[in-house]
């Protein structure tokens, strides 16, 4: 069957660097694709490139079968219609209003609201689905939000449409909701790419599936036959028995004890937890279950209300991250480019930001500085143009990197990483776990990971801790450290189904 | 602050009862230093009635238009008699103005018009022959020939006529040429600055005018550092004390200098008291006080100088 | 080469532009490069381009300092008055001097601390100085005029060292010095490091308060160095007109060399030669007798097309 919309040797590059290599792929009309990946392998860029809200720097794209140069507000015109992960709705506006914003429908000068609305409850009523068409946006949850976007396409003349992690606030209830609509649709002959990191998901509802790893597309074809474990190491591209070194084997002796910590704002009720000299130990948890405010309390970042921290069998105060730093006790923050690196700032000044004192007297000693980002741009493979180079136009990887040789160069002996892969690809994310091997083993260091990534959790960790609003309600290790056992801790329900890879 | 001036108009009715003219002086705060002058001169002029008991004075200074109508408000609530008023700007002060005078108060608008003829008396000084005099002054001295400097105020009406009578007064002499025409903008820093580009530019400045005397204490600092402070006729404007002081003390370049007088509020002052009393001004036949008022422009040379110099004003 | 050579202009792009403003004043009059008019544009900016030093920093660290030009009032009527009242000499000129640094670190440091424990915005801590500062000079003078009495302090302001006037020279020693401390130290680095990412600053364990609050006292220290210079060469500070519009033109001189009005951008050589554009552009005005109603369109064309023109290369 003749393709409907083509990409042929897509590529893209964010400040210098290439996020896309020479992409091909196809889409046939009334097919149903599933695109997976892991974070920052490309998807979204590709997504946005095949509907024109970004121009790829070489490359074509064709449109039944002729070349285009898209535009949104060509693709748009020939039918191609993307719903973004951040949902694109005006959220003081009405539903209706939402629906036909910018191609309100007029009577002579004025808006016909009342056509509007009636159109809006015929789409409503096609999909099945009850929503008032004359609330705001505002007022409502995050699935009928998702609705009301798909509904805006629908609207109009859809051909293509694509859904960039449609389900990832939804329940099952309304994912199951959404499939049927999805099948409909392929029903009356439009194609729906679906974009999702749920693969359970993408097996049921695509017929194809693309998997793009570090912006190449590895694999395009059927979906039937491949296994869930098979799908994740295409995206991975190894065993995924491989992307995790052998677990350290830890010491004793307890170098960080934390008894009945809560903080000021009452997120994070009575922690207590121990740290073995040499383990990894593993943060799990929900979104909000407090994880990120544990660790910010522990190097003075959020206010502690009560509880004992004890560093080498010694009773600690820390009021700030300055304290936390001379007692060797470092954070790497989740929100990397917020919190991690100073992007407009040159690489090598990010490395040595913790640490100046080492390297300036009465004036800074920058030779010494590029010197030392030099031993760790070898010893930590960064891939950097120059060490002037500012750190911002790095990839994420690469940042992570900086951000990780920042952190040891203090010399700090205990590190706190806060989803230290998030974003990053995957090779990187090898090297990023061979680093922290490297550095128990020759530095003596120890780490505490607080991570969503189950398999990351499971691969990477000694001991997991599980944290539920707010409290450390259980320890996994062993033969327990399994994802069902780590979901039903942190959820409190048994019997879910882990869509998380 | 309005509730504290309300506050303390009430106080003043329990306090004062007896007497018999009630004044209200309206001007606006102390912000530059002929404002600061016009505050000093309100408060000299109703100290000399201090021992009058049939009239008396409430004095309010603002920072805003919309505080001085609010000002206003108060008096007029207070019941005074006659209104002295330095209109912070024409238009938002006109309805209040007019209806005091509509009240029946004696209406003495001072130096910046009202939109309206319902008033009873306006004083004013005279722009034009504050420029005009100058550029006479400056055509004579130089006998009708040289190359003059012109550093104007902040561009305005007020400033463009003076600029315009300036002109006029040296349209007769063909060969005095205003060589630059720069703003100052009342500014002693920025005169100076001006002052000593202009003295890099031409080797040969015969008369500077500036648009007031503060901006003259630019150009002689700027002259004395260029070492060319001789032979050069100055003139400034408005009579501040210090330059007043040199013409008194013979300066060799500043010779004159012309009113342009702050202490035209003392004069209003008294003329509030005269219309209240029914008093009429001397010299003339009619009884009643004029309506319109143009001060003259007065010219201080060193003979007459001691005249004008107040060592205690701010100005 | 050609990136190297693109850098290059980058860097010097503001040289070039105010090397090209030059030379076309100079074309049209002459008299414009007379070595007197260039020595006279470098005396006459630095009043403005000292402030601007200071308020570089405050930029950079991601703040902005609106009281500079009522400060400026404000400092020149205290050293006048602790000048007065200490009298003549050496010894009681150099007393009200530091006094006068005293309370500008003073000044500073209470801004600072307003701003970053009080965690009220920059813009409002500052407008609210700027109100406050012009309001006690025109208190204390009725409106009028503060003269210097002290024959020892209204002179060093006019004074010429080698052939050079006074206050070009400290404004360029204090580039220097300003230079060195904001690329070559510590702190300096902070400074960028807070301005461009406060967060990640906070994460990297760097005192973000400190930082800040020292930038404001680099401010009031700049604003007095200013003050000082100014008042002693006018022997006097009019308590309404002296500094006022100084607080935009010094911001200018910064974003005209390159600072960015959100933080973590910026050098002392941008800002020197911004306020250097900016002197040049004033001569210029009344070297070429501009009309008086349209100098603020040329000034602001040529603001803008400086600017324009650094952008041109990314």
């Amino acid at each position: 069957m003749r393709a409907i919309l083509s990409a042929r040797n897509v590529c893209m590059d964010f400040s210098n660097v290439r996020v896309l290599h020479n992409v091909d792929v196809d889409f046939e009309p009334a097919k149903i694709y599933g695109v997976v990946g892991e974070n920052g392998a490309g998807k979204s860029t590709l997504m946005r490139i095949l509907s024109g809200f970004l121009q790829p720097v070489e490359g074509e794209i064709y449109f039944e079968g002729n070349k285009v140069v898209l535009n949104p507000l060509r693709a748009k015109a020939l039918g191609i219609i993307l719903i973004p992960q951040e949902l694109n709705l005006v959220e003081s506006l009405r539903v209706y209003e939402n629906i036909f914003l910018g191609d309100e429908m007029t009577r002579g000068f004025f808006l016909s609201k009342r056509q509007m609305i009636e159109e809006t409850k015929h789409l409503i009523a096609q999909l099945d689905l009850s929503i008032d068409p004359t609330v705001y946006v505002s007022q409502l949850s995050p699935a009928q939000k998702q609705m009301v976007e798909i509904i805006k396409a629908i609207s109009k003349r859809v051909k293509v449409l694509i859904m960039d992690e449609p389900t990832s606030s939804l329940t099952d209830e309304e994912v199951l909701k959404l499939f049927q609509i999805v099948r409909n649709m392929k029903q009356k002959g439009i194609t729906v790419i679906f974009i999702s990191h749920r693969l359970k998901e993408v097996r049921q509802i695509a017929e194809e599936l693309i998997v793009l790893r570090d912006g190449r597309k590895v694999y395009q074809g059927e979906i039937r036959g491949l296994s869930e474990k098979q799908i994740a190491e295409l995206m991975v591209g190894r065993k995924l028995d491989e992307m995790f070194p052998e677990k350290p084997v830890p010491g004793t002796e307890i170098i960080l004890q934390v008894r009945d910590l809560s903080t000021a704002d009452g997120i994070v009720k009575e922690a207590s937890f121990e740290l073995h000299r040499g383990e990894i130990l593993g943060f799990y948890g929900l979104v909000g279950s407090g994880r990120t405010e544990l660790m910010e309390a522990l190097v003075g970042i959020r206010k502690v209300k009560a509880g004992e921290v004890y560093l080498f069998g010694k009773k600690v105060q820390i009021e700030n991250p300055q304290d936390a730093k001379k007692l060797g006790l470092v954070y790497l923050p989740e929100d990397r480019k917020n919190a991690g690196i100073i992007q407009i700032l040159e690489t090598f000044k990010n490395t040595t930001m913790m640490s100046l004192e080492k390297f300036s007297k009465l004036l800074m000693r920058v030779r010494k500085e590029v010197d030392t980002f030099k031993s760790y741009e070898k010893k930590f493979d960064i891939k950097v143009r120059s060490p002037w180079q500012t750190v911002g136009t790095l990839s994420g990887g690469n940042q992570q990197k900086v951000v990780i040789s920042k952190l040891v160069e203090t010399g700090a002996k205990i590190f706190l990483f806060d989803e230290p892969t998030r974003g990053v690809d995957v090779n990187a994310r090898h090297q990023i776990y061979q680093i922290m091997h490297q550095m128990i083993g020759e530095l003596g260091c120890t780490f505490v990971v607080v991570s969503s990534d189950l398999p990351e959790v499971i691969g990477l960790c000694n001991r997991v801790l599980i944290m539920r609003n707010g409290r450390i309600v259980a320890e996994v290790k062993g033969e327990d450290l399994n994802e069902k056992e780590l979901i039903y801790h942190a959820t409190g329900v048994k019997e879910v189904d882990a869509y998380q890879v | 602050m309005k509730k504290l001036l309300v506050a303390l108009v009430l106080v003043l009715t329990l306090v004062g009862f007896a007497a018999k003219y009630k004044i209200g002086v309206a001007i606006p705060a102390a912000d530059h230093g002929w404002t600061g002058g016009m505050v000093w001169w309100a408060q000299y002029a109703i100290k000399q009635y201090q021992n009058d008991p049939d009239v008396e004075f409430y004095l309010v200074t603002a920072r805003e238009p919309s505080e001085q109508i609010a000002q206003v408000q108060a008096l007029l609530a207070r019941g005074i008699n006659a209104l002295v008023i330095n209109p912070y700007e024409s238009a938002p002060l006109t309805p209040i103005c007019v209806q005091a005078f509509r009240q029946g108060v004696y209406t003495v608008i001072v130096d910046r018009g009202i939109n309206s003829e319902e008033y009873n008396v306006y004083i004013a000084g005279d722009n034009y022959m504050y420029g005009y005099l100058a550029g006479k002054y400056i055509a004579e001295k130089l006998k009708g020939k040289g190359n003059v400097v012109v550093i104007r105020g902040i561009p305005s009406t007020i400033d463009d006529e003076r600029v315009k009578a300036f002109k006029d007064a040296i349209a007769p002499y063909p060969d005095l040429k205003i060589i630059a025409e720069q703003p100052g903008y009342w500014s002693r820093e920025k005169a100076f600055e001006v002052m000593q580009t202009l003295l890099t530019k031409f080797p040969q400045i015969d008369a500077v005018w500036t648009g007031d005397d503060d901006m003259l204490h630019g150009v002689l600092i700027a002259l004395r550092q260029a070492g060319r402070d001789k032979n050069i006729v100055l003139v400034g404007g408005a009579c501040e004390k210090n330059i007043v002081k040199m013409i008194m003390d013979g300066h060799p370049l500043i010779e004159v200098d012309f009113t342009y007088p702050p202490n035209m509020i003392a004069t209003a002052i008294n003329l509030a008291v005269m219309g209240l009393k029914g008093q009429s001004l001397n010299g003339f036949y009619q009884k009643g006080i004029p309506r319109k008022i143009t001060l003259s422009t007065e010219t201080v040379t060193r003979q007459n100088a001691k005249d004008y110099y107040f060592p205690d004003s701010v100005f | 080469m050609r990136i190297k050579f693109r850098n290059f202009l980058g860097k010097y792009m503001i040289v070039l532009v105010l090397i090209g403003l030059m030379i076309f004043s100079g074309i049209i009059t002459p008299a414009f490069l007379k070595p007197r008019n260039i020595l006279n544009i470098f005396w006459q900016t630095s009043y403005v381009g000292i402030i601007a030093i200071g308020i570089t920093f405050v930029m950079i660290a991601g703040g902005i300092d609106l009281s500079v030009g009522s400060m400026l009032a404000l400092l020149g009527a205290f050293a006048i008055t602790t000048s007065n009242k200490l009298g003549n000499g050496v010894g009681p000129t150099l007393v009200s001097i530091l006094l006068t640094y005293a309370l500008a670190s003073l000044l500073g440091l209470g801004m600072g601390i307003l701003t970053t424990k009080g965690k009220i915005p920059a813009f409002i801590t500052t407008l609210g100085g700027m109100a406050i500062y012009r309001s006690l000079v025109l208190n204390f003078a009725n409106g009028g005029v503060y003269m210097s009495f002290s024959r020892t302090f209204s002179s060093f302001g006019m004074k010429f060292v080698a052939g050079l006037p006074l206050p070009m020279i400290v404004f360029i020693a204090y580039a220097v010095l300003a230079y060195i401390v904001l690329d070559k130290t510590r702190f300096g680095r902070y400074v960028y490091a807070v301005g461009a990412n406060e967060t990640a600053a906070v994460y990297s364990a760097i005192k973000v308060d400190t930082i800040r609050t020292i930038t404001y006292i680099i401010s009031g220290v700049s604003v007095a160095t200013s003050a000082i210079l100014l008042s002693s060469m006018m022997a006097s500070v009019s308590s309404s007109s002296t500094g006022s519009g100084f607080e935009l033109d010094a911001i200018a001189a910064a974003v005209i060399g390159g600072t960015s009005l959100s933080g973590g951008k910026g050098t002392i050589f941008g800002t020197f030669f911004g306020a250097l554009i900016l002197g040049v552009v004033n001569n210029m005005l009344v070297m070429l007798n501009v009309a008086v109603y349209l100098q603020g369109m040329v000034k602001g064309l040529i603001i803008i097309a400086a600017v324009l023109l650094q952008n041109l290369r990314k």
